[in-house]
């Protein structure tokens, strides 16, 4: 039978059913056991950074290798023609899909990945569109919190840091809630859950709670997901303030649940310390490490009617 | 005209306020305010079409109404469409020979394509020249009328939308 993402687009995790987020970690889990060097045999993928992004882009490449796959592409913008001579991006578009069997695709603008797949004739998979949607990561957030507590329904789990303009917390959010999750949310008034997030919540019936302080939320949750407080949004006496209220030591996760993970998108700087690193409740290295699995099965199911 | 005329021609005393129209489309039940956004909209003010548009007319509908009245003129469905999205409560008569030859209310589309760009300025419509800005139009459970654009997916209420391309909403 053929998969129902084979061929298809993957732009928005608001697209995603439970049977397509399902049939991915299952993949990925199938993946991470037996590695396969042939689903992508004899294929070239596009991997277009038209924004840097190390970690998004080297875990694509790693993922193409892997499955026995080529790769094309660049890692930035900035040598392409579109940089150089103004070309516009559904030209590039157009001429890189015409050489490959898939596209990968990051931009810093909204909505680069759904115009992108509007025009190529090969299936297109976003990783990463501005502040919009980076549904690979939000795959591998839900492959880590499925790995760390063996399920994905009804997860307890704190949001710390900006959840105004952090994109992963949105997309992640809005998965869970086709989970029956509890979210706590704890991020200071200027970097607030956008009201549409909280919308989409309250139509799904989540049950979502604000807090002040990380102390709060930690004896509490399964997962403790942490974001980047962005300094520059900040004055330097206000930032500092922050510090003590969405910085982790490792000092605060006594009263954690024994099956309580730390996840972070990465980079990180300064919101978690490093003496956390060796606690067993850390997870985001390996969490980090997931992302070449997910994505794996992300360009597996695409590029294969069958597994 | 006479009333009986009036009878005869399907348009009823009420609406003689201002001259009949013997061919086109005659805009009615248009909030107040909001007929000055649909001239602007669709560029009659710089048409050569006969042209009346009444403001702040009596309505035992609405206490107080706009109405456009266009010679020559009918609109395409795409037209209805953009039209319904600044005046959801309008009627259309379509009029030949001086008589209403159809008549029908406004209905909000589900999507909208080129008549509005996105007020999200990260948009990538706002940089590439070949995509055409369309949203995707739904009610919420509040009866706000909401538009989510289809490439950057963020959602803004139809006031926002309106605002940000120099219109104003006043249903």
């Amino acid at each position: 039978m053929t998969n129902p993402l084979f061929q298809k687009d993957i732009i928005s995790v608001s697209e995603f059913t439970k049977e397509h987020i399902e049939l991915i970690l299952k993949t990925a889990r199938e993946l991470k056991a037996h590695p396969r060097n042939d689903l992508l045999k004899d294929r070239l993928i596009g991997v277009t950074f038209f924004e840097g992004s190390t970690r998004t882009r080297l875990s694509f490449e790693t993922a193409i290798h892997r499955l026995g796959g080529q790769v094309i592409g660049f890692p930035d913008a900035a040598n392409t023609s579109l940089g150089k001579k103004g070309e516009t991006l559904m030209d590039s578009i157009r001429i890189i899909t015409s050489y490959t069997d898939a596209l990968v695709i990051r931009h810093n603008r909204e909505g680069a990945a759904r115009l992108a797949a509007d025009i190529s004739p090969v299936p297109v998979i976003n990783a990463g569109d501005g502040a919009n949607q980076h549904p690979s990561q939000t795959m591998l957030d839900l492959f880590s919190i499925y790995e760390t507590q063996g399920r994905l329904d009804h997860i307890k789990i704190a949001f710390v840091g900006d959840l105004k303009y952090g994109r992963t917390v949105h997309s992640l959010a809005e998965a869970l809630s086709l989970y029956n999750a509890e979210i706590m949310l704890v991020a200071p008034d200027s970097l607030a859950m956008p009201q549409y997030i909280l919308d989409i919540l309250d139509e799904r019936g989540i049950k979502y709670s604000f807090h002040s302080t990380l102390e709060e939320v930690i004896p509490e949750v399964d997962i403790l997901y942490m974001t980047r407080v962005q300094k520059e949004r900040f004055d330097e006496t206000e930032y500092q303030n922050l510090r003590s209220k969405f910085i982790l030591t490792s000092s605060m996760l006594d009263g954690a649940r024994e099956n309580m993970k730390i996840l972070h998108p990465l980079p990180r700087i300064d919101e978690i310390t490093t003496d956390v690193d060796s606690n067993p409740h850390a997870y985001y290295f390996k969490q980090a490490a997931n992302g070449v699995f997910a994505r794996e099965a992300i360009l597996a199911l695409v590029m294969n009617k069958e597994i | 005209m006479s009333e009986n005329k009036a009878k005869e021609t399907g348009v009823s005393k009420d609406k003689l306020m201002v001259e009949a129209i013997a061919d086109g489309t005659v805009i009615d039940h248009i909030a107040p305010g909001q007929a000055i956004n649909i001239l602007r909209m669709f560029k009659f003010l710089s048409k050569d079409n006969e042209l009346t548009v009444g403001f702040n007319l009596h309505s035992g509908q609405l206490g107080k109404k706009d109405l456009i009245k266009i010679a020559n003129v009918t609109f395409s469905p795409s037209q209805t469409e953009q039209l319904a999205i600044l005046a959801p409560n309008a009627t259309i008569n379509e009029i030949k020979d001086y008589k209403v030859i159809d008549k029908y209310n406004l209905r909000l589309p589900r999507e909208t394509v080129g008549d509005f760009s996105c007020p999200n300025s990260n948009c990538i419509t706002h940089i590439e020249k070949g995509a055409t800005p369309r949203f995707l139009i739904r009610t919420d459970k509040n009866g706000t009328v909401m538009m989510r654009c289809h490439y950057c997916e963020r959602e803004f209420t139809r006031d926002t939308v309106l605002k940000y391309n120099g219109l104003e909403s006043k249903d």
